[in-house]
């Protein structure tokens, strides 16, 4: 009976310490992939926000709804939608977004099966500096699928090339030794401005 | 004996009584915020802090210049624990500006300073820290918001914090600085010796049948501060299996019917006002904790 368990609970334990672990190659892979949508897609998104801030959130995996934060210097709104509902044009352009533009982002969300955009401000020396974020849900296999824990890739599109140590992780410009954790996570190189890390949430 | 008794209760009665008279206004204090402005104006200039060796005073005083322009632009970062503090120094912005700068003056020239009757001294670690922070949004250039909310996460503590209690760097980002609503009220109550209400608590959601109808009343009379789970509101991960636990503090500033049965609710979150429509459902299910405090007892401290 106990070499039964055992033959059972080994290479279940092994396969969930494995469904743990997200290898490093994969992220690369999966900009070397998608390489073209997502600089076109950072190039859309400069463009719609050129003026007001976007972030964009899709809520379910299978792409039926979506949240949009719309921002103004004080307010944040936050509307949720169904994938191409007639009201979310109507709000894109009561706010004044290009809605075509923003159609397109979405569309190049959809096909990259990325759940997350955003920009995000951060200073330098005191100089205000502008980093375009977005995210990717990581295939994962899980043997209980109600009890798995999801991981992303998350890409930062810097405007000026970063620094970074021997093992490919982001420093911190200020102090070049110093390591520069976003969110509490570390960064990791994939050419002079794009860096990846892996992570527990999409934002 | 016994007269003297009945006097000891009858006094500790009267100083109780008028520690409970405090209330916050309805509107900015701007009498208040025109008087702190004139008392940054008079400084002119300070000379750096050994104190706060990362803080410059220029910057220290000219974030201290924008939380008085702009009390709701106060910013408490991107990813930290500080959302408590922040709901705590709306209040006191909005309410007392005077003090507020005061207080912040005394903490950067001394390395400590009184808030009321409570000291806000940090310990090194946590003043070397101020003015290094960074990808916090606003946050970064803001070093006189993070010498405050480091000093406020140091000096209260509550049995979140019972494992790390001493700062290392980072720390604002995890459970040092994390805020359960027990602290959460004492916050408001030591700070602003507020007479608050609340109801819920960490683990369970208060029993309130119409509860958009019961929170329009509550604003209606004064402040209301929300314990919500945020991680339901604003989604961070698609995991099926979500933590039923609040993480988050906000200050309501409106909530009224929307569209199919839906409430809009507005509130403020840290630097933002954010304004989400939620279904009654929604709201019953993120709402863990509600703490008011009414605008309608005399004051006269």
């Amino acid at each position: 009976m106990n070499k039964i368990i055992r033959i059972i609970a080994i290479p279940v334990v092994v396969l969930w310490l494995a469904s743990c672990t997200v290898s490093r190659v994969y992220p690369v892979r999966y900009y070397e992939e998608n390489k073209l949508k997502l600089h076109e897609t950072e190039t859309l998104y400069g463009q719609a926000t050129k003026n007001k801030a976007l972030a964009i959130a899709i809520s379910n995996l299978d792409f039926s709804s979506l949240s949009l934060e719309l921002k103004t210097d004080t307010v944040r709104y936050i509307y949720d939608f169904d994938w191409a509902e007639p009201r979310m044009q109507d709000t894109l352009l009561r706010y004044g977004y290009d809605t075509s533009l923003v159609t397109r982002i979405l569309e190049n969300m959809r096909t990259m099966r990325s759940t997350w955009i955003n920009s995000m401000d951060h200073y330098i020396d005191g100089k205000k500096q502008n980093l375009f974020f977005i995210s990717a849900p990581v295939r994962q296999f899980s043997i209980f699928p109600p009890m798995q824990k999801r991981k992303y890739y998350l890409f930062n599109f810097y405007r000026q090339p970063q620094y970074y140590d021997a093992e490919g992780r982001l420093l911190d410009k200020r102090k070049l030794k110093q390591l520069r954790k976003i969110n509490n996570e570390i960064f990791y190189r994939i050419n002079d401005r794009v860096c990846y890390t892996i992570s527990g949430k999409f934002r | 004996m016994r007269r003297i008794f009945l006097f000891i209760c009858l006094l500790i009665s009267f100083f109780a009584e008028a520690q409970k008279k405090r209330v916050p206004g309805r509107m900015i204090n701007d009498p208040e915020r025109l008087k702190a402005l004139s008392i940054l104006d008079s400084l002119g200039t300070i000379t750096p802090s050994t104190f706060w060796p990362n803080i410059k005073p220029a910057d220290f005083l000219q974030n201290l210049r924008r939380n008085l322009e702009q009390p709701y632009q106060m910013n408490t970062g991107r990813n930290t624990s500080f959302c408590a503090f922040g709901a705590v120094s709306f209040t006191c912005l909005k309410n007392e500006p005077v003090r507020y700068v005061q207080c912040m003056i005394d903490l950067y020239r001394k390395g400590e300073g009184f808030y009321r009757n409570i000291r806000l001294a940090p310990p090194e670690a946590v003043r070397l820290a101020a003015g290094k922070m960074i990808f916090q949004g606003d946050l970064d250039i803001c070093p006189a918001d993070q010498a405050w909310y480091l000093s406020l996460a140091h000096r209260f503590k509550g049995y979140l914090n019972f494992f790390n209690r001493n700062y290392q760097p980072g720390d604002e980002n995890n459970m040092w600085a994390a805020t359960n609503l027990a602290k959460f009220n004492r916050m408001l109550r030591k700070l602003c010796k507020y007479q608050l209400k609340s109801k819920g608590s960490d683990l369970i959601r208060p029993s309130v049948p119409k509860l958009p109808e019961f929170l329009q009343e509550k604003l209606a009379q004064g402040e209301v501060y929300l314990y919500l789970n945020n991680s339901v509101f604003r989604k961070k991960n698609h995991n099926r299996l979500q933590k039923w636990i609040p993480t988050h503090y906000v200050v309501l500033m409106e909530i009224y019917p929307g569209q199919n049965g839906n409430w809009v609710v507005k509130y403020w979150d840290g630097g933002y006002k954010t304004l989400k429509e939620v279904s009654v459902r929604s709201l019953k299910q993120i709402t863990y904790g509600i703490t008011w405090v009414s605008y309608n007892t005399t004051s006269d401290e």
